[in-house]
Parts: C-alpha cells; sequence; structure tokens
C-alpha cells in the first residue's frame, strides 16, 4: 500500500472511526455470507458444512484426499469422513483410489456439475462483478488487499482457536 | 500485440480476483465460526442462533425470534433453554409489559464472547493503520455493496424455495 503519513487529531479520529466500522461491516458480511449459503444448502438438502466442503472439492479439480480437506477445512478426519459420505450418497461427489498408490483415495467431484448447484451462484458471481466493474484498477488493488489481509487474519485466528480447542491445558 | 480483440485487460483480471477472494473470505468466516461454536461448546445452529440474539439491536421476544430464524417456537425454546444453561442468553421479564419475556446476552456472556473476537478484532484494525482514509472508504463501498447484493440473492433464493420451486 501507499505510504500513510500519520495524521493527527480530528483527522486520526474520524479514520480510526472508518476502520472500527470496517470491521463491524466485516461481520455483516460474515452474517449475510452465511445466511445465503443456508440458503443454498438447505435447497440442496446438505449442511453448511458438506456444502463448504463441496465448495473446496470444487475448487481443487479433483486432486483433494480426505486428509487434505480435514487439513484446509480445519475439520477432523473423523467429520470429514461424514461429510463425503453424505455428498457422496447425494450425488456430488464419489472417491476414487489413485491408480500408483492404491493406499490413497481421491475425492472428485461427479461431472458433469449439476447444474442445479451452479445456477445458484451465477447469480451472485454476475452481479457480484457488476459491483467490481464499477471500480478502477487501484481501487480494486486496495480492496483485493483489503479482502486478502483480511482472510490471512481470519485464517491464523481460525488455527489460534483450533489448536486451542484440541491441545489440553489451554483456554 | 495490439489491445484490440479478446485479451483480458488488467482491470478484467481484477473484478474476477474480487469475486474469487470474495468466495475465499467466505469459506474463512464459516470456518472461523465453526470453531468459534466449538470452543464455546454449543451445535453450529444453536452458535447461528446466539449471533443473532447477540447482534440484534435491542433483546427480542421468543416469537420475534422464531420469526427472524423461521424455526417453530418449540425448536426456539430448546435452543434458548440450551444457550441459558450455558450461560450465553438469559430470559427478562419485559420491563413496559410484565407477561412478555424478552431474551438478551448478560453481561459476562457478552464479555466472554467479545473476549474470543477480540484478537480478531485487533488484528484486523492493525492491518487497516496501513491503508488510506481513501482506501478505507473505498473498500467500504465495495463491502456495503457486496452485503447488499447476499442479502438480495438469499431473499431471491428463499422466495424461489417456498413457492415450491422444489417441490418440498
Amino acid at each position: 500500500m501507499t505510504t500513510v503519513e500519520p495524521p493527527a487529531g480530528a483527522d486520526r479520529a474520524a479514520l480510526d472511526e472508518t476502520a472500527a466500522r470496517l470491521v463491524e461491516l466485516g461481520r455483516d458480511l460474515a452474517a449475510a455470507t452465511m445466511a445465503f449459503h443456508t440458503e443454498v444448502a438447505d435447497q440442496l438438502g446438505l449442511s453448511v458444512t458438506d456444502h463448504k466442503c463441496l465448495d473446496l472439492i470444487q475448487r481443487a479439480n479433483g486432486e483433494l484426499t480426505a486428509g487434505r480437506i480435514a487439513e484446509i477445512s480445519c475439520l477432523s478426519t473423523g467429520t470429514v469422513t461424514g461429510v463425503i459420505d453424505r455428498l457422496e450418497r447425494a450425488g456430488f461427489v464419489r472417491r476414487a483410489r489413485d491408480r500408483r498408490d492404491r493406499r490413497k483415495v481421491f475425492v472428485r467431484l461427479v461431472s458433469p456439475p449439476p447444474g442445479e448447484l451452479m445456477s445458484y451462484f451465477a447469480g451472485l458471481s454476475r452481479r457480484m462483478e457488476v459491483a467490481a466493474s464499477r471500480y478502477e484498477a487501484g481501487e480494486l488493488h486496495a480492496i483485493e488487499t483489503y479482502v486478502r489481509e483480511m482472510l490471512a487474519a481470519l485464517r491464523i485466528e481460525t488455527t489460534h482457536i483450533r489448536d486451542g480447542v484440541t491441545s489440553p491445558g489451554t483456554g | 500485440m495490439d489491445s484490440h480483440g479478446c485479451q483480458p485487460t488488467f482491470a478484467d483480471c481484477s473484478v474476477l480476483d474480487a469475486v474469487t477472494v470474495g468466495r475465499r473470505l467466505s469459506a474463512a468466516h464459516l470456518l472461523f465460526h465453526t470453531v468459534v461454536a466449538e470452543l464455546i461448546g454449543i451445535s453450529a445452529s444453536d452458535y447461528k442462533c446466539l449471533r443473532l440474539i447477540d447482534r440484534a439491536e435491542r433483546p427480542i421476544s421468543a416469537g420475534e425470534f422464531a420469526a427472524r430464524t423461521r424455526l417453530s417456537t418449540g425448536a426456539v425454546t430448546g435452543v434458548i433453554d440450551r444457550l441459558e444453561q450455558a450461560g450465553l442468553v438469559s430470559r427478562v421479564r419485559d420491563a413496559h409489559d410484565r407477561r412478555r419475556v424478552l431474551i438478551e446476552v448478560p453481561p459476562d456472556g457478552a464479555a466472554r464472547l467479545a473476549a474470543i473476537f477480540d484478537s480478531l478484532r485487533r488484528s484486523i484494525l492493525a492491518m487497516e493503520a496501513d491503508f488510506t482514509a481513501d482506501e478505507l472508504r473505498t473498500v467500504r463501498t465495495y463491502l456495503v455493496r457486496s452485503v447488499t447484493i447476499l442479502h438480495r440473492e438469499t431473499e431471491r433464493l428463499s422466495s424461489v424455495h417456498s413457492c415450491g420451486g422444489r417441490g418440498r
């Protein structure tokens, strides 16, 4: 980002207020996203966690093992097994053994991807793209950097809390 | 090579990146809240209800709560019982209408929740210090628009749902 001159007095207070409002807005965004995903999951007959894992599998282009899904999602391997079972029963994914290493099991999306699933996101993606296209390259860069850093902060915090939960003698 | 044809411009790339990164952010939020629920020791759905009560602008009645969550009044009673047992909400009588019972997050429950979120809040505030006021304003308008779009899309989906789009 550009070098920031430390503002003084009223400017500083206004900036602090903008920053604090952004934290609140981040929470609003999380709640709105959660509501949207709950609605999609509901219509597909899945839980939000099942749906989120399906999203992970979809973005990985079929090269995910159950262990890797557990790693990325911060869920236990037991939970992930249950999630994959439900997704497999619902016809979204299938388990496939690696030809070279038979012990390795990949979770692959059933192709073609269910059109129903895609259609839920098409409208949202289109509207988000329209919203983003109203900004100039420099502004988009600031937005992207901000969101990326928020993402990093969330991941670090998630790991801290999870480790606090799983390791005995803390918290 | 000239700039005609289908070569994506820098701005086009950024539009797509902003959307992709938004999806990752939503996944990160969901996972964060999953581990928070685990930490407090309540189910994901009870946790969602707790957040609704915590974020309400004033204490709400069980009826309002049921309307907002679209849960049955019976299910709502169960949720409130469990959250009350965990010390995260309390039932209080409405001062204006003694027959009405309101649900709120008691001070120690609120303090417990705030402590969990505080570390995240501080790291986000620290990261924001690297942005200029103009940049933060731009980010703000973008996030406000994103929230509005998400609300509208959720409503659109749920209206399809309730009109029997899937015959449920």
